[in-house]
């Protein structure tokens, strides 16, 4: 069940923008990481333009996030009225995973990082599930329940799936694991595609946004099952949700004087995905071991996941309102 | 991110229980499950005779990965190199109940024609190997599940240069009994 409703076709000029938008940022790294890795493997350029767009589409979209912190409605209407969950929670997670990371032992640490890794991967999906509501709602065809099982066991294969490619395994233990859990998550991603392909019984395919937007949520997690080096199995994924959340934002500050908001919005993504860059490097600085850097560094990216589960929750009057005043179809 | 659209759920306390209370997440839960079991019962099937350990397969990911060596180094072309004295090779399925496993290796540095234990459950036996590779037949008979062979080199004489010492495993080939 749903509360899409029709949406009158004057109301849907950002639609043709927004998900060709879309579709063209997931399309940059399911091209792009594969080819780099394999058609061209150690092509200086294309070694370069992979830095560059992991570069924004990881610590980039996250620092992107906080620009929510300088939106005035939102700070005071969301944000400030809920300081435990927006402010208070978050700094918390910073200091807290910081600590965790300098003082755990290597099996300890090791845990910490999966069980990062499988919320970050939950992060995706969640978006994912959005971005069909949106879809749903700028063509005015609910989201069905067979649907949303489909994205969903999505996500559970990417969850399963991608820790035997960029967790610790060797330390958490769970390199015996490998294969079952490989294997698990295949037997999730096809039951997937099952649900996926019952849905179609119940309302044929169209041409429409819809149809495509489910197909893309529907092959986000493929890589994981094709490739077998991390860098197109996950990062191809990873790196377009990332991408994918900067053409989110780039409607949100589009509501206001556009150069201000686009220069405000660079800034974040340039400077705070600097800031990150820096505090995950391997080297330590300014005295400090890398331990607690990397702790931090990941307390700020589940500060980006408690911010965007709260600010993206369109079931909540508040949020709905103002995201409708950013997103013409979702009035 | 984006949460998806729905009637506000007045019984919504906190994430995890509203999550649990939508349907999808039932499902996707109770299927996920399911092929979980599934897989652990197709795990507990033995593996076939005939088997073939390739260690000189590459480390890879996901189902490539028929076995996991540890305390090996990278692979080459003839096999890897154990890295510490003791050092295991972690198998998807188990042994057969019974059985002779065909171990083809080679010695190099100090660990040429020295004894070296193999271990499968509850069987073992020692065995040297000379520079050239070679094969030596090793029966055995496990009462439970056994999903690891194992094996440990002897100590280092004293006065050993900084040269390789290490055994090279080529392969093992899980045989019917002889």
């Amino acid at each position: 069940m749903s509360s899409v409703g029709a949406v009158a076709p004057a109301a849907r000029t950002d639609a043709r923008l927004f998900f060709p938008l879309l579709l063209a940022a997931t399309a940059v790294t399911f091209i792009l990481f594969p080819v780099a890795a394999h058609v061209f493997p150690g092509t200086p350029s294309l070694t370069q333009l992979t830095v560059a767009v992991m570069f924004v589409g990881s610590g980039g979209h996250v620092a992107a996030s906080f620009f929510f912190y300088t939106d005035r409605e939102i700070r005071e209407k969301l944000l400030v009225p809920q300081r435990g969950r927006f402010f208070l929670v978050p700094v918390a997670f910073v200091f807290g995973s910081a600590l965790f990371f300098g003082i755990a032992d290597p099996v300890a640490a090791a845990w910490g990082a999966t069980g990062y890794w499988i919320w970050q991967t939950h992060h995706y999906a969640r978006q994912n599930h959005g971005i069909l509501a949106f879809a749903s709602r700028a063509n005015a065809v609910p989201v069905t329940t067979l649907e949303r099982t489909a994205l969903t066991l999505c996500g559970v294969a990417g969850v399963i799936g991608m820790t035997t490619f960029v967790t610790p395994i060797a330390e958490s233990g769970l390199l015996a694991w490998g294969w079952y859990l490989h294997t698990v998550a295949l037997g999730v991603f096809a039951a997937a595609w099952v649900c996926y392909g019952l849905s179609l019984l119940q309302r044929a395919p169209a041409t429409d946004t819809r149809s495509g937007v489910m197909l893309v949520g529907m092959l986000f997690f493929g890589p994981l099952f094709v490739f077998t080096d991390p860098l197109s199995a996950v990062f191809t994924y990873a790196i377009a949700h990332g991408l994918q959340y900067l053409v989110f934002m780039g409607f949100v500050v589009s509501g206001r004087r556009v150069a201000a908001g686009f220069g405000a919005l660079a800034a974040f993504v340039i400077l705070g995905g600097g800031l990150l860059f820096f505090l995950q490097s391997r080297e330590g600085a300014l005295g400090i071991s890398a331990e607690p850097l990397f702790g931090a560094y990941l307390g700020i990216v589940m500060w980006h996941f408690l911010l965007d589960a709260g600010v993206w929750r369109l079931s909540d009057p508040f949020q709905r309102g103002y995201m409708a005043r950013h997103f013409d179809f979702l009035r | 991110m984006v949460e998806t659209q729905r009637p506000h759920d007045p019984r919504r306390g906190s994430y995890i229980g509203g999550a649990l209370r939508q349907r999808e997440n039932q499902l996707a839960a109770g299927i996920t499950l399911l092929i979980a079991l599934l897989v652990a019962l197709f795990m507990q099937r033995p593996l076939p005779f005939g088997t073939v350990i390739e260690l000189a397969e590459p480390d890879a990911f996901g189902l490539t990965v028929d076995f996991t060596p540890l305390h090996f180094w990278k692979a080459e072309e003839y096999g890897r190199w154990t890295s510490e004295p003791e050092a295991r090779i972690l198998l998807n399925r188990p042994l057969p109940s019974q059985g002779t496993l065909v171990i083809e290796a080679f010695g190099i540095g100090a660990y040429q024609g020295v004894p070296v234990e193999f271990r499968a459950g509850p069987s073992r036996r020692k065995m040297a190997f000379g520079e050239k590779p070679s094969r030596i037949a090793m029966n055995f008979e496990n009462a439970g599940d056994v999903h690891v062979i194992e094996l440990t080199l002897p100590p280092l004489p004293d006065g050993q240069s900084d040269e390789l010492h290490a055994l090279g495993l080529s392969r093992i080939t899980v045989a019917e009994p002889q």
